[in-house]
């Protein structure tokens, strides 16, 4: 189980890799969906397949459409990739590698758990009980917001 | 040591009331009225201090603590007084003389602009010399000794519209600064060889006790001595401080401040004795000085500078008796001195006034305005006649005792026994001169045709002759005092009384032959010998060799500084002032507003604060 | 192959690159990604915290978290298109520029 969460995880990387170095935003986005996709498997082989599939129905469907539409809605002519930073351009590859290193040194004691651990059924009853019940209203809340978040959409003489 | 009686606080307390009502009241409701508890204050110091000298004279001595004044660590300095006989009987004559010098002023200074000031500026003098005297360490003398030099300051240039003045009074102040330099090394060496400046205290100090150590010490405070009391290197300001007004003169420049020099010497004597060497080298200025001072006064024309340089000789004089003869004789010329100078002072305001119409109002006389007053002033000439024949040496006023003390002391070694008959010669021909030209005979080069002079009022004449009087019966103190001091009184010598009555004669007749002899000397002299009459009027050279040595050293700072401010400070300020707005401008290129730099500067930072956290714990 | 350095490594590498994508992309809808990015890397160790804990909450906390980043990109992207000004500009950080300080 562990393999294959590691090739998974390893796809995942990679797409996202892949994401950074397109040249199109088109392709970045394309990308992003391959990433979101193994995320919602990595979920699955994690045993919440319910998790899995909210994420591919509000991330890699939802989500990726509103940034497709995005990307499209923008003109396809674009001024360049990468930044202009004040500092030289392989210094600024070093910020995201020193967060991997910061992330990677701040997990340095762990290792505790060999198998990987699975979520199983009886524990998403156990959180649609809490969803529903003493979070009802923190549910509520995040729905109300993603309500008025889509009213940001309408335009202004709206 | 007895505890203080309460009457001895009011040496210190009465001036202070008495300046505390005049500055806040009359100063400014009724300038006028200002002397009035001035007048009150100086009353009841004489009273206190006659009455601290009969009982010193019965033996009394007290001592006391005030307060703490400093502090720190393992420094302790406290205010205290102390009234053993010396003080007591200095602070006796400083008290009577000034009391009557304060009556005179209230009267002198009547028509002055500046009538209330004057007096509290006066009486802060007193004040400071109130509590140098009764100081009981050295510290607090020191602190004293500054406040005299500052009212000596205010006073001298006291009509300070007169560009002289302003510069006497600065010649007066810096000339002391260079001798309290040496007060505060002496100090500081206390401090660091003694632990204390206390007198009792720094006399038995185990750290003095050297011969070498007691040098050093005994030599910076005779340096400071020589400043105040116009000793031959550093007496340049006492001629000029002429320029203050004359009850200054009397007061400050003839019996008392001059006079605080001595009294720190006399104070200081259980120090000074511990190297024969340091009390021969005193007594040797003391001796130069004398002569110096007697030489300057025979040839001067101002009737406030001849007395000027005699107060220099007389200083010389009290200390060359402290350096061969020891404290009774200085202190003992000091005190008589102090009556018969201020008296001669006193008449010498009295003339100024008197021919007030036909100097046109100005503040000083020379020989040439004066002449044959001896009708027109008699109480004037009176008590100047005393004052005279006492500071002469005729006896049996006090002057004679005091003069012989003082020379049968300096007749142990026989170059210091010329000096001093010389200056007996010295003194007679110099007084002698200015009682002749002054009050007797009626020369036509003197006074203009239309002059004429008006006796004073008795507010003004009547402390002169009281002054005269006390500076000639002085001569019955001395045997208390000297019980008094701890010293022996003997008789001087037959031998010293002939030579110096001797001298004293001879001067007196050189002075008629200069007033009224043929040919007539005193109005021709100076056109005919007009270089050696240039040399006189600058001291031989020394007064422009002090002047001149006074402005390098005031254009050698003025250089240094302005080297150091424009090779280090400008540049150094203007620089550091200039880099920060460059730093700023450094800085703020780099923040352009771009979002991509900012997040940058948020991962790398975090980043590498995860790591150090977790790769140092 | 120990399960818990897996999962820490992925979740930190996605989430370095997201960073990346923020530091070093021009455009601002490619932040948006980033941001996307980084949200899942956390959500995927917090699913693995909650399935090691048997804990539900974490499980609710990772929907949540879910809902709620959708609703923040909803938002961002509506502003994002409401800054193009012209028909030829792509919304870049520089063009934030002047609206720096």
């Amino acid at each position: 189980m562990t393999e294959t969460f590691a090739v998974c995880g390893g796809l995942a990387v990679l797409f996202a890799a892949a994401a950074l170095f397109q040249k199109t935003l088109y392709g970045a986005a394309m990308c992003l969906l391959g990433v979101l996709l193994e995320t919602a498997v990595l979920f699955i082989l994690l045993g919440s397949p319910l998790l899995g599939f909210l994420q591919v129905l509000v991330y890699a469907g939802a989500v990726m459409v509103l940034v497709v539409i995005a990307i499209l809605a923008s003109p396809p002519k674009l001024s360049g990739r990468w930044a202009e930073l004040n500092v030289p351009r392989p210094v600024a590859w070093l910020a995201p590698l020193a967060a991997f290193a910061g992330l990677m040194a701040a997990g340095q004691s762990l290792g505790g758990v060999h198998a990987l651990p699975q979520a199983g059924p009886a524990l998403e009853r156990a959180m649609a009980r809490l969803l529903f019940g003493p979070w009802a209203l923190a549910t509520e809340a995040v729905g109300v917001l993603v309500l008025i978040a889509s009213l940001s959409v309408l335009k202004e003489d709206a | 040591m007895s505890e203080l009686p309460v009457w001895a606080f009011v040496p210190l307390a009465a001036p202070v009331a008495a300046l505390t009502v005049g500055f806040f009241l009359t100063h400014r409701v009724r300038p006028s009225a200002t002397h009035l508890p001035i007048l009150l204050s100086c009353s009841a110091v004489a009273a206190a201090a006659l009455a601290l000298l009969g009982g010193a004279l019965g033996g009394a001595s007290w001592s006391g603590r005030l307060f703490t004044w400093i502090a720190v660590g393992s420094m302790r300095v406290d205010f205290g007084l102390l009234y053993d006989p010396l003080t007591v009987s200095v602070l006796a004559m400083v008290s009577v003389v000034g009391l009557l010098i304060h009556v005179y002023a209230s009267a002198y200074m009547a028509h002055d602009r500046g009538f209330s000031p004057f007096f509290l500026y006066f009486h802060m003098f007193f004040f400071m010399m109130i509590g140098l005297l009764t100081s009981d360490n050295y510290l607090q003398l020191y602190l004293f000794w500054e406040g005299v030099g500052l009212a000596s300051f205010l006073l001298i240039g006291f009509w300070s519209h007169k560009a002289t003045a302003r510069a006497a009074a600065w010649k007066a102040f810096l000339t002391n600064r260079v001798g309290d330099v040496g007060f505060l090394l002496a100090i500081l060496l206390m401090f660091r060889w003694a632990g204390t400046t206390r007198f009792a205290d720094v006399f038995a100090a185990p750290g003095l006790i050297s011969p070498d150590r007691a040098f050093i010490v005994g030599a910076l405070l005779f340096w400071a001595a020589c400043a105040k009391s116009a000793q031959f290197p550093l007496y340049v300001w006492l001629p000029d401080a002429m320029e203050g007004p004359t009850p200054v003169s009397a007061l400050m420049h003839a019996a008392t401040m001059v006079t605080a020099g001595v009294f720190l010497l006399a104070r200081s004597y259980p120090l000074l004795e511990r190297s024969p060497g340091l009390l021969a080298f005193i007594a040797l200025i003391g001796g130069i000085t004398a002569v110096w001072g007697a030489v300057g006064a025979i040839f001067r024309k101002d009737l406030k500078r001849v007395l000027a340089y005699s107060t220099v000789s007389h200083l010389g004089l009290m200390t060359l008796g402290l350096g061969a003869g020891g404290v009774f004789p200085a202190v003992f010329h000091l005190i008589v001195h102090g009556f018969f100078k201020a008296a001669l002072f006193l008449c010498a305001g009295n003339v100024i006034h008197g021919l007030h119409d036909s100097l046109g109002g100005a503040p000083s006389a020379t020989v040439e305005d004066a002449g044959g007053l001896g009708r027109d002033m008699p109480l004037t000439f009176a008590a100047f006649t005393l004052a005279a024949l006492s500071l002469a040496g005729v006896p049996p006023l006090g002057g004679f005792w005091s003069k012989e003390l003082v020379l049968s002391g300096a007749f142990a070694f026989p170059g210091l026994a010329v000096l001093g008959m010389l200056t007996a010669m010295g003194s007679s021909l110099y007084i002698g001169r200015l009682l002749f030209l002054t009050f007797l005979g009626e020369r036509s080069w003197q006074r203009g045709k239309d002059a004429h002079a008006h006796e004073v009022s008795p507010a003004m004449w009547v402390p002169v002759m009281l002054l005269a009087a006390g500076g000639a019966v002085a001569g019955l103190f001395a045997a208390p005092l000297a019980h008094l001091l701890g010293a022996a009184h003997g008789h001087p010598s037959h031998l010293v009384t002939a030579l110096s009555l001797t001298a004293m004669a001879a001067g007196a007749v050189l002075a008629w032959v200069c007033a009224d002899g043929a040919p007539a000397w005193e109005p021709t002299w100076r056109a005919r010998f007009p270089a050696f009459a240039e040399a006189v009027e600058s001291d031989w050279g020394w007064q422009p060799f002090c002047h001149s040595l006074a402005r390098g050293v005031g254009h050698g700072a003025a250089f240094l500084g302005g080297v150091v401010e424009g090779a280090l400070w400008d540049p150094g300020t203007e620089d550091l002032a200039r880099s920060i707005p460059a730093a700023g401008e450094l800085l703020g290129r780099r923040a352009r507003g771009l979002l991509n730099d900012y997040a940058w500067w948020m991962t790398a930072g975090a980043a590498a604060l995860a790591l150090m956290v977790t790769t140092c714990l | 192959m120990n399960a818990e350095c897996v999962v820490w490594t992925t979740a930190s590498a996605l989430f370095a690159v997201g960073a990346g994508f923020i530091v070093l992309r021009r455009q601002l809808v490619a932040m948006i990604i980033g941001v996307e990015l980084m949200v899942n890397a956390a959500n995927i160790l917090i699913v693995f915290t909650a399935a090691r804990r048997g804990d539900p909450a974490g499980l609710a906390v990772a929907l949540l978290t879910l809902a709620a980043a959708a609703a923040e990109v909803v938002v961002g992207l509506s502003l994002i298109m409401s800054m193009r000004r012209g028909e030829d500009e792509v919304p870049e950080t520089q063009t934030l520029r002047g609206m720096a300080g």
